[in-house]
């Protein structure tokens, strides 16, 4: 495997295309000028369609197929009683889908090329993410079924395709149906974002591949030095796609959720989830480890709650594993991630129990310990990632 | 009596001089040009479109 691509080749997802960033500036300009709600979520779809035509040609036959399958079992959720029902058919054919499409991925796909397959499989992870939030806010009966420009556009908005955010259904349904007027400051921090974007990818982290990276192959002492710069690297790579959809979200005026918030400042994994892949680490607490957890303490209302909480965690970080690949080390990088969780809550919880609130607040303040914390918090997360790339 | 002092303000005026709006754009410019002109290392897809 060669880290960050190989020499020549596309991993750049969409944002490389000239059809990318011609239906965003058409984008920018027809949705700035909408001023009517319903008009604007139709242009938006056909947007969205278009774009969808750019990167799929006539396979995109099959995706209306199944979206308007996928729309028919969403419309029934109308009726509460078929609530349970319909979400788990959804996510049970959601899973099969996704498992055979990444399964074929893997089998397929020459060793050289892994980490644009896995990028480009990303893609379609994100889309199944957010059918799956859909379907348990309809399950909930916070909103009425999504009519099919809606549909389009919170699966499919093309900005946040290549690489997310996973934005929340709550965050698409509450956002005014027609934005507010950009001033000239906030329209300039937009570019900005995007332009910061760019640089990112293509001149930060590509310098930072050239330079540094070698596969993980360095011996010694630049091997540790590797690991450390290909998580600066993952982060320069990935939050830069995160800057170009917020960037083009606010030109746009379709509201699209904030990924990153300086990882490197967090003091414990719990801390660091709430910073890196924000929106990714929001639905696993939306979807998966709230449920499990109140699931858990309904059936066994006896059992320890850290014990429930700790299976809940790791039951959700396993299927956050599987979700980023079906490989030995991303099942390890889940297997770590849920580990370290256990740990923080655990020392958090023996913290609060042995030492008073004025020791804690001590321990806080500690200019050393915060530095440690991050230190270790960091490598902690560096070696998790470092493990997914040894272990393909 | 001391009148209390008003905290320095954080927030940035709304309006965009024009001396800022120049830099700005040549900034965003200068990023843009180089990513474009990196892009082709990282994939010549990006200049094949054109």
């Amino acid at each position: 495997m060669q880290v960050g691509g190989g020499e020549g080749a596309s991993n750049a997802l969409f944002i490389d295309t000239y059809y990318f960033w011609l239906i965003a500036i058409g984008a920018i300009v027809v949705l700035r000028l909408m001023t009517d709600a319903r008009t604007r979520q139709y242009a938006c779809a056909g947007l969205n369609l278009v774009f969808l035509v750019f990167v799929l040609g006539k396979q995109i036959a099959w995706l209306l197929a199944a979206g308007a399958i996928l729309l028919f079992l969403y419309r029934a959720y109308r009726r509460s009683s078929l609530r349970l029902t319909l979400t788990l058919i959804i996510a049970t054919a959601g899973s099969a889908l996704f498992v055979a499409y990444k399964s074929a991925f893997f089998t397929h796909v020459p060793g050289e090329a892994w980490i644009q397959q896995l990028l480009a499989g990303i893609g379609f992870s994100f889309v199944f993410l957010r059918v799956i939030d859909l379907a348990r806010s309809l399950q909930d009966g916070r909103y009425d079924p999504p009519r099919a420009e809606q549909m389009v556009n919170y699966l499919l908005p093309f900005h946040m395709l290549a690489a997310g955010p996973i934005q929340a259904y709550d965050d698409f349904a509450r956002q005014p149906g027609v934005p507010n007027p950009l001033t000239t400051r906030e329209t300039l921090d937009a570019v900005q974002r995007v332009a910061g974007g760019l640089f990112k990818k293509f001149v930060l982290a590509y310098a930072l591949q050239k330079v540094f990276l070698t596969d993980l192959q360095a011996p010694g002492l630049w091997f540790a030095l590797e690991v450390q710069i290909l998580l600066l690297w993952l982060y320069l790579d990935f939050s830069a796609y995160s800057d170009i959809a917020v960037g083009l979200g606010h030109l746009m005026g379709v509201a699209t959720p904030e990924n990153f918030n300086r990882p490197w400042l967090a003091r414990n994994l719990i801390e660091f989830w709430d910073r890196w892949h924000i929106s990714l680490s929001q639905w696993i607490r939306r979807n998966l480890f709230i449920p499990i957890q109140l699931n858990l303490m309904r059936r066994y209302p006896r059992t320890d709650p850290v014990l429930i909480a700790s299976l809940a965690i790791g039951v959700s970080f396993f299927m956050a594993g599987i979700w980023h690949g079906f490989s030995r080390g991303w099942l390890l990088w889940g297997a770590m991630h849920a580990v370290g969780l256990v740990v923080v809550r655990l020392y958090t919880g023996w913290m609060h129990k042995n030492r008073t609130a004025e020791q804690i607040a001590a321990y806080r303040d500690n200019r050393l310990i915060l530095i440690a914390t991050r230190a270790l918090t960091i490598e902690y997360a560096a070696m998790a990632f470092a493990v997914v790339f040894m272990l393909k | 009596m001391f009148r209390p002092v008003a905290e320095p303000s954080t927030e940035r005026p709304a309006e965009v001089g024009r001396v800022e709006l120049a830099v700005r754009t040549v900034l965003i410019f200068l990023q843009i040009a180089a990513a474009y002109l990196l892009a082709e290392q990282v994939s010549p897809f990006f200049y094949q479109q054109f």
